[in-house]
């Protein structure tokens, strides 16, 4: 009696107290409050502690010797002849970099084409990162931030891509349209049309 | 309730009409009721409230994750200049295990300079790149082939997940690596049950029976030989109780498991179990969660282990200490091929399968990740970065993925070299060991990210951060902006225009100041770039002095130093204090021809559940005219050709024709090179902290420390391209005036483009005033020059 008694009545409280309560479980995320950072870093004093000075941090064959020194970049000079399987075709550094970031910089203007915006920028900085004096990457970025609407961004970009452009007038032709394109979307037509102009002759060339 | 009252009231009526002793014993037994009614009212409220604050506690339960601060991947392609220890030290910092034939992901062999990898699979945020095999051979100091094992095709590129460089972990230290229920793999969750619970998905979260049998087994035994919770109750005791063992908390677990499950799904219950539970301790550091204890242990994905490793982990249940597999393997051996019989008993594996893991070892990581980072000096300026826009409780625990521009083999040569270099000086010196200190950036010309960076001289030593922290004067660091300032008036100053270094005494509030230089000598009439090339004070301070402090400040700010500058003359010889990244910060606007990007750590932050919270993109911005500045890098080429720097030693880093300046304040306090290549912008700062001097010039320090590194690190020339507005034009070097073209002698001087001599003098004009200048010219420096070579012919024209 007196067990069922207090089943009944365990049973009842746990009902009346849980009722109409039930949510599912919620995270939150924390929101940055600017979009982008700022120059440089504000000094402050905290540090993360807790280094363990105790391990080795890599293996021994590494740490100091000579072994661990990169031989003597030789970019000017071809490529030893490969005898092994490579897919180096071609025998210079910018080649072989070209080799590298083309497949990339496709899929950068794929994702562009797309819509992808991030994802294109992404890819295109990660073959920039890869071939940092490559100016149709550098001309490839300004595209996408073009595509964004980031005026200021796209033509910065382009006369960064004109700088190693020399030589190309093919490209610093595309680049003074891009900043033409630029200076129009800030709504200085003036500056625009005179960029255009540039780009004009560059074609001539 | 009212109907049962309603019930005893009849049958003590009854009673009462017996007798009244009955009576009388009735009454006690109703205030005995009465008590009781109320103790269980007061029991059910107790047990309601506990199972109400079971479900709002879980249901509001916010999982802390430590931030995860992952390096740059190391994109890998044939022609990258790598050697076979920088791979094998990156594999090493990946975790990836070294074996005879690769067989599971995060494992690599090697033969000499053939290497096959079994990549993990990683989702990027341009998408997942999945696991793959890799035969990559490494010849001279470059990857020379990259197959995939499987397909047999040749790769033009591929990715490898990144290094973890640290994390910001909670304050309680909990380290654990979110796994979703639908992600876990099966086995582990069928193991789990079959060890731990295998009426999980049957019971309501307690199981009476159980406990019965277990209370019996424990009354027999006299101790606690047997549990009888469900891991519903595990969970709860995990979460919500202390580990007293007590009829109290024993109630208060059921009900709150009860209440779990009548809350919540039973995949919810075994997600955040999996989760939750306790496996392994490192330091302060407590690992939770299989997800993480599998990288722990493993150095393995969870999905990635076989039967052998699951049964470990599952096994590790019972008592992690008690059968840690670093510190009692026979006992964790023995726990393991228990847990696989289990398995084999549950056909959950053949027996054929749990026999061959039975004979196989541990396999445990020798080393585990550690939970400190060996890079703190990094980390702490990713943490700044990110504090500019985060609140550092969100950064310990909403388990953020931060990709950053970190490059480990970039942080190991400078590590290394830090050290040989610094112990090298000092034993050279007769210097009290380890008097020393150092800072030292790396950063890319492109975007300017960091991609190494030393505090201290120590490897690992998370104390003070110098880069970031130590402001010191810069000595001649400072001058490139004043050169660029004139440079930038080409009407008024080429690259060969006469500066006058003789003596020069300044009036300042009624002191006279008169500069000296570094050798004490006064150089005559010296052309500007030879000024800069040979770090004259003097001629410096009155360059400096003609074109105005304000001038040269605003410089400075265009450059990327932030801030307002004492506006005493002696800065124009670096009396102003600057952190070495700001320094980076300056000489990477000169090395990317005038283009600003501000110092970054960081590429993204993402969400654990892979959304973009925030993207760092690379940005530019022409701050000064490209033409003053392709200029201005001409002239810091010849500083390590033939200026002070010219000791630079390393005969393949002069192949890269780098462009830099090397600075020192007085009594030889500080000892700055600030420098760079085609792609890497490197700045080195040598001093002590308590700023007594240290013996060093720029020259005898930073710069060998900056060579050494630069040694070790793959990088790309510097090739200067001029700008549309710059031309060069043959010059006759003796006159400084336009030569004919075919003339013999004449040099190629790089100019904006009206800004160029316009009188022309005939070559046999030149031919004879050389022949009467000739005395004059040291003959060392004649034998020394080079046909063509603009800046040894200058030499000997002023």
């Amino acid at each position: 009696m007196k067990t069922s008694t207090l089943l009944e009545c365990l049973l009842l409280g746990m009902l009346i107290t849980f009722v109409g309560c039930a949510k599912p479980p919620v995270r939150s995320y924390p929101r940055p409050t600017v979009s982008h950072p700022s120059s440089r870093p504000q000094p402050q004093t905290d540090t993360i502690r807790g280094a363990d000075a105790e391990k080795p941090r890599w293996p021994t064959e590494t740490s100091s010797t000579a072994v661990n020194r990169i031989p003597p970049p030789a970019y000017n000079k071809p490529l030893e002849p490969l005898k092994t399987q490579s897919t180096v075709k071609s025998s210079t550094e910018s080649d072989y970099l070209l080799a590298v970031v083309t497949p990339l910089a496709d899929q950068s203007s794929r994702h562009l084409a797309n819509g992808e915006f991030e994802k294109a920028q992404t890819t295109a900085e990660r073959a920039l990162r890869i071939d940092p004096n490559n100016a149709e990457l550098w001309h490839l970025m300004g595209k996408i931030q073009l595509a964004c609407r980031n005026f200021s961004q796209a033509e910065q970009l382009a006369r960064k891509s004109n700088l190693l452009a020399k030589g190309n007038p093919q490209l610093q032709a595309r680049n003074w349209r891009m900043i033409a394109d630029s200076l129009r979307g800030k709504g200085d037509a003036s500056a625009a049309e005179a960029a255009l102009e540039k780009a004009r002759r560059f074609n001539s060339r | 309730m009212i109907i049962r009252s309603q019930d005893l009231k009849k049958k003590r009526t009854y009673k009462t009409a017996k007798s009244v002793k009955k009576k009388r014993s009735g009454t006690r037994r109703n205030i005995f009721l009465t008590s009781g009614v109320l103790g269980a009212l007061l029991l059910v409220l107790y047990i309601g409230y506990l199972g109400w604050e079971a479900r709002e506690r879980f249901g509001s339960k916010k999982w802390e994750l430590p931030a995860r601060v992952y390096a740059r991947p190391l994109e890998l392609y044939p022609g990258l200049a790598m050697n076979e220890a920088s791979l094998a030290n990156e594999l090493f910092l990946l975790s990836y295990r070294p074996v005879d034939r690769i067989a599971v992901p995060g494992s690599f062999s090697r033969k000499g300079g053939s290497f096959t990898l079994y990549s993990r699979p990683f989702a990027f945020p341009d998408g997942r790149e999945p696991s793959k095999k890799i035969r990559l051979t490494i010849a001279s100091g470059r990857i020379r082939s990259l197959s995939d094992i499987e397909t047999g095709e040749q790769l033009s590129l591929a990715r490898l997940d990144p290094a973890l460089v640290g994390s910001f972990y909670p304050t309680h230290h909990q380290d654990r690596l979110w796994v979703k229920f639908s992600e876990a793999p099966p086995l582990l969750i069928q193991t789990i049950m079959a060890v731990e619970d295998r009426d999980f998905y049957e019971h309501f979260g307690i199981k009476p029976l159980s406990i019965l049998r277990a209370l019996k087994a424990n009354i027999m035994a006299g101790k606690t030989v047997q549990g009888g919770s469900t891991l519903t109750q595990q969970l709860v005791k995990n979460l919500f109780l202390s580990r007293e063992k007590s009829l109290r908390r024993k109630i208060e677990e059921a009900a709150m498991a009860l209440s779990l499950e009548f809350f919540f799904t039973k995949d919810q219950i075994f997600e955040a179990y999996i989760n939750e539970v306790y496996l392994a301790q490192d330091g302060d550091r407590s690992i939770h969660g299989f997800g993480m204890a599998s990288r722990f242990y493993f150095g393995r994905a969870l999905e990635d282990l076989g039967a052998g490793e699951t049964a470990l982990l599952v096994g590790l249940l019972k008592g992690p200490s008690v059968y840690d597999p670093r510190k009692k393997p026979d006992r964790a051996l023995a726990r393991r091929n228990q847990v696989l019989k289990m398995m084999t008993r549950h056909k959950l594996i053949r027996p054929d399968e749990a026999n061959l893991a039975m004979k196989t070892r541990l396999d445990i990581l020798a080393g585990p990740p550690s939970g400190n980072s060996p890079f703190p000096a990094f980390m702490e300026l990713v943490k700044r970065q990110l504090l500019r826009e985060y609140e550092e409780n969100d950064l310990r625990t909403e388990g953020l993925r931060i990709f950053s521009t970190f490059d480990p083999q970039i942080q190991m040569a400078v590590e290394a070299s830090v050290t040989t270099e610094l112990n090298a000086i000092e034993a050279g010196r007769g210097l009290p060991k380890n008097s020393l200190e150092i800072a030292v950036v790396v950063t890319s010309t492109a975007g300017n990210e960091v991609v190494a960076l030393m505090g201290g001289r120590r490897p690992g030593d998370p104390g003070f951060n110098r880069v970031l922290d130590a402001r010191r004067a810069i000595g001649s660091l400072v001058k490139p902006a004043i050169y660029l300032s004139a440079l930038m008036k080409p009407r008024r100053f080429t690259l060969v225009t006469p500066l006058d270094d003789d003596p020069v005494e300044i009036k300042i509030a009624g002191d006279v100041w008169s500069p000296k230089n570094y050798d004490r000598r006064h150089h005559g009439t010296v052309p500007l770039y030879e000024a800069l090339a040979q770090s004259y004070n003097v001629a410096a301070v009155r360059l400096g002095m003609d074109i105005g402090l304000a001038t040269v400040f605003d410089t400075l700010n265009r450059l990327g130093v932030e801030g307002d500058f004492p506006a005493y003359p002696s800065a124009l010889l670096g009396a102003l204090e600057m952190s070495p990244i700001e320094v980076t910060q300056m000489y990477q606007t000169f090395a990317s021809g005038g283009f600003y990007s501000p110092v970054r750590s960081i590429q993204a932050v993402y969400r654990p559940d892979g959304e973009l919270l925030q993207r760092y993109p690379m940005t530019v911005r022409e701050h000064i005219d490209p033409g003053a500045v392709y200029l201005l890098n001409t002239a810091l080429q010849t500083v390590i050709t033939d200026g002070t720097a010219r000791s630079l030693d390393q005969g393949l880093v002069r192949r890269l024709a780098p462009a830099g300046k090397t600075g020192t304040t007085n009594d030889m306090r500080d000892s700055w090179f600030a420098g760079y290549t085609g792609d890497r912008v490197a700045a080195v700062w040598i001093g002590r902290d308590d700023n007594k001097p240290c013996g060093l010039s720029g020259a005898t320090g930073a710069l060998r420390v900056w060579g050494e590194i630069i040694s070790r690190i793959a990088t790309m020339p510097l090739t200067l391209i001029p700008p549309e507005n710059v031309a060069s034009i043959a010059i006759d070097p003796v006159t400084g005036l336009r030569a004919e073209a075919a003339c013999p002698g004449a040099v190629s001087v790089p100019f904006i483009r009206g800004s160029e001599p316009r009188k022309t003098v005939a070559c046999r004009q030149r031919a004879s005033e050389r022949a009467a200048k000739s005395p004059k010219m040291p003959p060392q420096r004649r034998s020394k020059s080079r046909p063509d070579d603009l800046f040894n012919w200058f030499k000997e024209l002023f």
